[in-house]
This record gives structure tokens, sequence and C-alpha cells, in this order.
């Protein structure tokens, strides 16, 4: 159980992270979501006892990281893959921080062995690749058999079959009992491994909740109706209730109905469609709303300016950004947004983007 | 198509949220359906608090698997030795040319010159220890393994004198052994019973001790390799050239304090410095503690509080 009281962090006049109050609960994945620069390392750091926070606290099973009997047999952490002496060997490596605790030699083979790198455990980490210094990184954290683990990042960079590997072993992991703390920037791998989330940005907690109350809170879908009568149709479909916005392209976009009932109600009224198309919005979209305003860095944009001033910026500038998303800040976001793939500029870009492609990637 | 993100199905686990103690002495259930990958590494022994014994056996396995130890100390010991043995044989060759007075200085110092060199390689182990695990982020590591710092950096710092500490005893022995023989058929006295000259021998091993936890504390302070390095370079070699060129007696009395001239005064049994006294040994010996200890003072507090 790892618990955050009013948690603070300052650099100088920034504010990293900002009276966080969360808890990650054993037996379960809880994905810690923010976009880049939310605070999510600093965080981890703090938990660890490697940054001091400037308010609040956090503890582990009820006390703070550096009076833990023995950290390794309570929490394993992998922050960087990285952090390790290239001249050492991994086995070596690995020997140190058993040591450390306690623990035996035993341990060490016992993990290179999970994580299968035996074949390098005599070679110098410096040379390896950065899966090999993941499962590295992952090895020492399991080094004390862990109640706790924590995991940055841990599928940046890699190759499918390491992702895949991550996301089973953290599953495997909280099924065993365990409290799984796993950090991302990515809503769709989140979305694959995690059973609760809490997300950050610009420091702030801006949800604490499990997977399936966030998706029920932040998803919307919508119809796209295109008919070359729309000036005629879209009074009558706003007519039935149905909540009718225009589009700067000559669509509407339809809330509350259905395809069917649109298209029955289109014949009914005489008009026939030139489209006809349900766009769900992925939670991709739903947790950019989400930290619309709470983005750190972005890619320079004309209208940016406009929404970022003021008070509550998560209302603010929604309606600005389902134009220009603050995707373009992070190159990496995962799927596109599909409403916005067609309308940006023009062009519809790649295909990723279109519902029958982010119904391929849910069914992976 | 009409099918949303769902969230992954709930994993199979007890409800019942599990006490700590359990959660690492019990083998945890294994989840449904394929194999557990974990399992296999479950730990069944209690969990005993962590002390300075382990900090100790973490440092020491840490000092000797790299290899930058083992480089460090064979290049100062070949140094010290060599340029010792170098300086006693072209000694001794030109022994009619040297002018009475300095034959007069030859002592315990001379033997062990080389050592004026071969402790800033000594030192520069010292910055590694530290630097090279800021550097390349293993200090995260080392700490979230190891939390308390105060204990882990003393672990570290005793770590580092003891192997210091032997390797300079064997320069010591390997330089007097090798390059004595050159100064002794002249007729100066070296033999360990007489005068200080035992005592001189020993200020070696300690020298080299203390001016590696000097680098260790900048190691500290700078958390970067070459900053440190040059910070220790400036030290031992640049402040005693600058503190040379002061003039009159205070010149002549700073330039005693300098680490690298405390040091001398340890090794020197009646020779002088320059053409003056240097400090007695134990004031050479306290002089070097308090240049360790401005460095390491604030190292030790600054480890303590600053974010890793």
């Amino acid at each position: 159980m790892i618990q955050a009281t009013a948690l603070t962090k300052r650099y100088g006049p920034r504010l990293a992270v900002d009276q966080a109050d969360f808890s990650v609960a054993p037996g379960k994945v809880t994905g810690f979501l923010g976009p880049n620069g939310a605070g999510k390392s600093t965080t981890m750091r703090m938990i660890l006892g490697l940054d001091h926070p400037t308010a609040g606290a956090v503890t582990i099973n009820g006390v703070p990281y550096h009076r833990l009997a023995a950290p390794l047999r309570e929490v394993g952490a992998l922050l960087d893959a990285q952090a390790v002496h290239g001249g050492r060997t991994a086995y070596n490596h690995l020997l140190v921080l058993a040591k450390a605790n306690g623990l035996p030699r035993s341990r060490v083979e016992a993990v290179i062995d999970l994580v299968g790198l035996h074949s390098v455990a005599r070679k110098r980490s410096g040379g390896f690749s950065l899966g090999m210094g993941q499962r590295l990184g992952i090895a020492a954290a399991l080094l004390g058999d862990p109640g706790i683990v924590m995991f940055d990042e841990p599928v940046n960079g890699l190759d499918p079959e390491g992702i895949l590997w991550i996301r089973n072993l953290m599953k495997a992991l909280a099924a065993e009992g365990r409290t799984v703390f796993v950090s991302s920037h990515l809503m769709s791998e989140m979305a694959l491994t995690a059973d609760h989330l809490v997300v950050i940005g610009l420091g702030r907690i801006l949800a604490d909740e499990s997977m399936a109350e966030f998706i029920a809170k932040n998803s919307v879908s919508y119809v796209r109706v295109r008919s070359p009568r729309m000036s005629e149709l879209a009074p009558r479909l706003a007519g039935r209730g149905w909540r009718v916005d225009r589009q700067p392209d000559d669509s509407v976009h339809v809330y509350d109905a259905k395809p069917e009932q649109i298209g029955d109600a289109a014949g009914a009224e005489g008009m026939w469609l030139h489209e006809l198309t349900l766009v769900q919005s992925s939670l991709e979209e739903a947790f950019m709303r989400l930290t619309a305003g709470a983005v750190e860095y972005h890619a320079g944009g004309l209208e940016q300016a406009q929404g970022e001033q003021g008070g509550s910026p998560q209302q603010q500038g929604t309606r600005e950004r389902r134009r220009r998303p603050p995707r373009d800040a992070v190159p990496n976001w995962g799927t596109p947004d599909p409403a916005q793939a067609g309308t940006r500029d023009g062009s519809a870009g790649p295909q990723a983007g279109t519902p029958d492609a982010q119904n391929q990637e849910r069914a992976q | 198509m009409s099918d949303r993100v769902d969230a992954p199905e709930p994993l199979q686990n007890p409800a019942t949220p599990q006490t700590v103690a359990t959660m690492h002495d019990a083998v945890g259930p294994a989840p449904a359906g394929g194999q557990p990958p974990t399992r296999a590494i479950h730990l069944g022994a209690p969990i005993r608090h962590i002390t300075f014994r382990e900090a100790m056996d973490s440092e020491s396995a840490k000092i000797r698997s790299v290899r930058s130890t083992f480089w460090t100390l064979l290049v100062s010991l070949l140094l010290s030795v060599g340029i010792s043995v170098l300086i006693a044989a072209v000694t001794s060759a030109n022994w009619d040319t040297i002018s009475p007075t300095e034959r007069a200085n030859m002592d315990m110092s001379s033997v062990v010159a080389g050592v004026y060199f071969g402790v800033l390689v000594t030192g520069v182990l010292g910055v590694l220890v530290v630097s090279s695990e800021y550097s390349t982020g293993m200090m995260r590591t080392s700490l979230t393994a190891f939390p308390r710092r105060g204990t882990l950096f003393a672990a570290k710092t005793l770590v580092l004198a003891v192997v210091v500490l032997v390797v300079g005893l064997i320069i010591a022995f390997a330089s007097y052994l090798l390059s004595s023989p050159f100064y002794t058929k002249h007729g100066v006295e070296l033999s360990l019973g007489h005068g200080g000259n035992l005592r001189a021998l020993l200020a070696v091993p300690v020298y080299l001790t203390i001016v590696a936890l000097m680098g260790l504390g900048l190691g500290y302070l700078l958390r970067h390799t070459a900053a440190a390095i040059s910070s220790l370079v400036g030290l031992m070699f640049v402040i005693p050239i600058i503190t040379n060129f002061l003039p009159g007696s205070i010149g002549k009395d700073i330039n005693k304090i300098v680490p690298s001239n405390a040091g001398s005064a340890m090794m020197i049994t009646h020779s002088t410095l320059n053409g003056a006294p240097p400090l007695s040994p134990l004031g050479g010996f306290v002089a070097l503690l308090i240049w360790a200890a401005v460095l390491i003072v604030p190292a030790f507090v600054l480890f303590r509080h600053r974010d890793a």
C-alpha cells in the first residue's frame, strides 16, 4: 500500500507535484498516467525517498521509505533502467544490490533466470541493448520478492515482444496479490494493463478511480452525418431532441442518437445521406480532454495561448482543443483523435485514426 | 464497431487485502491460467533490518566489481614505486655532483618521492567511487536499495579508506625495498629502527588514504567526475605553486599547510621544504585531516539532504 498525503514538490518557482493525494492498493495494477512533465517521475522518486517532498508525505505500508527494514524486500522499483554502472556485470550489479539488503546469492541467480538474462549475466551492462537493460532493471526490482512493485514508463522504447512480456509480468505480479504501480504517458498502454487509474497533470491529481469509472465518466460518442441537403436535415434531427453540432466541413455531429435512428429519421424525412459514422471517443481522447489544460510543453500553435490563461483549464478551452488537441505537443501520443483525423487540415492523414483501426488496436 | 474500449478483465486475486507480512512470507496465489512468471522467485526468509554490515558488504562488492578500482590502484602503485626508484637511481648515479646540503637533505621522504605523483591517482579513485555513481545514475539505484544515507556514506568512506590504506602499505614498503639501497650505499641512514624512519614510511598509506577521502568529498560535492578531478589536481598541484609565490614568512607558512606539503611533513625526518622547515609530522597530519574534514563534512551534510 502506497499512500500519498498532500504530497508536494517545488523546484524553484515551479510546482512539480501539487498537493497530491492518492493511494495505491494491493492486488491490482494501478496506472499512473500523465503527459510528459506532469510529475510522474518526481512523485515516484519521492515515494522512494530519492527526492524530499517540499510538503506532505508519502508512506509505504505506513512508514516512509527510508524507515523500511529492508527496502528491497518491500518495494521493487524500476525508475530508470539506465541507472546502472555500465562497467559492472549484470550479475555483480544485482549482487551489490542483494548484499545491501542481506539477500543471498541464490536470489541473484533466480531473478537472472526469471528475466532471461542468463547468457549475458557475466557481461558488463554498459553494452546492453535497451531491452536487456530493462530486463536487468526488472530483475533488480524483483530481487527482494517485494510486495510492491513500481515501474516508471516500463515499455518506453521496447520492441513488441518486450512490451508484451512486461504487460504480462505486471498482470501476473498483481494477480499474486502484489501492489503494482506503473506510470505511462500512453493511455492505450494503460487501457491494456491497468485496473485503476491515477491521472496527473501539471502536478495535480486529476482523477483517482477505477478504469471502469474512468471510461464511464469520460467517454463520449457521436454520429457523424453528411448529407447534400444538410441545411434541411439538421433542424429536423435537432427537432427530435438530439444535440446537433455543425462542423466546418459541412458534416454534423449528432449526439444521443444511434446511427440507425438517424438513418431511419432521414429516410422518414425523405432525405438521403452521404455519410453515417459512429465515432467513439477513445480513452486517449478522454485522457487528453482531462489533461487538456495540464500539458507542460505545447508545441507551438497559433491558438494555444488562448485556452491556457485563467482559472480552470480543464473546462476552459475544451472546445478550442477539440479542433487543435494537445496531441501536437506529444508526438508519441498513440491513437489520434478520430474526430480530427480528417478535419484538422483537410488531409485525412494516416488511417490509424479511423474507428476501425482503433477497434483493431483494442482487440489485441 | 459499437463496442468500446473496455477495461481489462478484473484480475483474479484474493479480494481480501493481504497484510504486509503475509505478502512476503506466504507464497502468493498463482494467477489463474498461464504460467506464473514470478512464482519461482518467492522468498520465504523473514525480513531482517538492514544495518551498517549490509552497507559495508554492498560497498565492498561495488568497489571490487568495477575495473577502475583495479586500474587506478595499479597505476598509483607503478607511478609511486617507479618514480621513487627512478629518482633514487639517478640520485645515486650522480651522487658526486650533489652538494653537501642536498646530500644532508636525503631522508625517507626521498625514498618515497614517487608518492608525490601516485597520490593523485588514489585521489582519483576516491573521486570515482562517488562521481561514477552520480554520472551513471547508479546512486539512485544504490539509495533505493539502501536509503539510510548516513550509514551508506560511512560504509563507502570506510571501504575506500581500507582499500587505499592496504595498497598504500604495499606502495610504501615496495618503494622502500627497491629504492632505499640506492641511498644507503651512500651512507644515508634509512634503517626502520632509526629515528623517525618507520613513522615516515607509515605516513605514506596515511597520506594516500586522506587524499583519497578528499577526492571522495569532492565527488559528493561536485557529483561530476571531471570537475572533481580538476579540483583535486588544483588542490594538490596548483595551489602549492601559487602559495610558493607568496612573499615573506606568511607565504612560507601558508605553503606549509597545503595538502601536498602537509603530507610531506609526515614523511620527512630531517629534510627541509624548499629550504624552510616543514610542519611537524603531527602538524602535517592534523593539517591534512582538516583539509579532508573541510571537504567531507559538507559532503556528508549535502548527501543526506540533497535530492539524489
